[in-house]
């Protein structure tokens, strides 16, 4: 609203009309049936327990000890964990994805592509990084997504050597934990 | 939503009382039944939202040890990582992850592995801080980090899943080492509450 003045306003010796109050009401009725605004509430006024869960963030997360496999044999990028959340608006995702990387052998030139997919699009991605036989590791990554399931997730793929595709070595995630925040735009 | 609807009394109509107060009762009656709904469109601004409402706020700083000369000597039993006799933890919080909060725990931190495995683990204790409170490893936080790459970074983001409710709270990094050569440093400790 801002202000609402009463349309009709009655005196001593009027005669009584209906429509005086009948306005009056209407008036007010009429902000309050889907207008009250800013200036209807004062300031500082809502307080954190009068918003409904899921206005500001919706967070969820899986883990695990593990270990989850990834497969030595396989081409290019393998899903090793996910989350999805359940967001009824536009928002901005922050995902964090964290744990321990262990080579079942190492080879000897051991490389590991680490990122991170927020509905369908590319949060982060590491696309090769030396990793020994054992090492943690963390990536956070951002992006926006629009209402509806968001899934996010943790992939990674094996190199062997500094320049070929993946072959041969077994490796393996635990300790795990991916965590998506949505943040209400 | 509420919404009220108007009893119309017309000229002429038979003065009774029953037009004005079935009109009163309807606004005893909606005014109860206010929601979302009846909230025009973007109708409500930053100023009418109390503090830490979105986001709550820290009950401590953050402590920040970053200071490439202030190193820890990892020891190999599960100890405290401490700068200087200081500890590498933050709190207390008054934690409550029931009532719409979520805690997200960040770590990172700097470590040199020359030989051997680093371990490295976030805790968490309720009765006090490193030196007095009885700390338990938080699951799946536990880091291990063989050697290479010199001085590399290495952290953590730790979702506090299980409800607790109102409980005061100290988070303090571990860690150990069976050759006891490890070196950790720049590490850094902070809690972020959002409101769900």
């Amino acid at each position: 609203m801002a202000l609402t003045y009463h349309t009709r306003h009655l005196e001593d010796q009027d005669v009584i009309d209906p429509a005086d109050w009948v306005q009056n009401h209407a008036d007010i009725a009429g902000e309050f049936n889907g207008h009250l605004d800013r200036d209807n509430v004062p300031e500082l006024g809502v307080t954190v327990d009068r918003i409904a869960p899921g206005t500001f963030h919706t967070v969820d997360s899986d883990e695990g000890v593990g270990p989850v496999a990834v497969t030595g044999g396989a081409i290019g990028w393998q899903d090793v964990c996910e989350v999805h959340l359940d967001v009824d608006c536009d928002c901005v995702i922050e995902a964090d994805w964290g744990g321990i990387f262990s080579w079942t052998t190492a080879p000897s030139e051991p490389n590991v592509g680490i990122r991170l997919l927020i509905d369908g699009s590319l949060g982060h991605q590491i696309p090769r990084v030396y990793v020994p036989l054992r090492r943690s590791f963390n990536i956070s990554g951002v992006a926006n997504a629009s209402r509806g399931i968001v899934r996010v997730v943790g992939q990674m793929r094996l190199f062997t050597d500094v320049t070929s595709s993946p072959v041969g070595k077994d490796a393996d995630v635990s300790h795990y934990q991916i965590i998506a925040v949505a943040r209400t735009r | 939503m509420g919404r009220i609807q108007i009893t119309d009394i017309e000229r002429g109509d038979a003065g009774t009382i029953g037009a004005p107060n079935a009109l009163l009762a309807e606004w005893a009656t909606e005014s109860a039944n206010i929601d979302a709904e009846n909230i025009a469109p973007g109708g409500l601004d930053r100023r009418n939202l109390d503090a830490n409402v979105a986001n709550g706020e820290m009950s401590a700083p953050s402590e920040v040890f970053q200071n490439d000369t202030t190193i820890y000597n990892v020891t190999t039993t599960t100890s405290p990582v401490t700068f200087g006799g200081i500890a590498a933890e933050i709190g207390p919080f008054i934690i409550d992850t029931t009532n719409d909060r979520e805690w997200l725990i960040h770590v990172s931190a700097e470590i040199s592995v020359p030989s051997g495995m680093l371990i490295f683990e976030l805790h968490m204790a309720d009765d006090g801080p490193v030196g007095t409170g009885t700390f338990v490893l938080l699951p799946y936080t536990t880091r291990r980090d063989v050697i290479g790459g010199g001085w590399h970074s290495a952290g953590m983001t730790y979702r506090l899943v299980e409800p607790v409710a109102s409980l005061t709270t100290w988070f303090a990094l571990y860690a150990y080492d069976t050759a006891a050569v490890s070196k950790i440093r720049n590490v850094d400790i902070y809690a972020e509450e959002l409101v769900r």
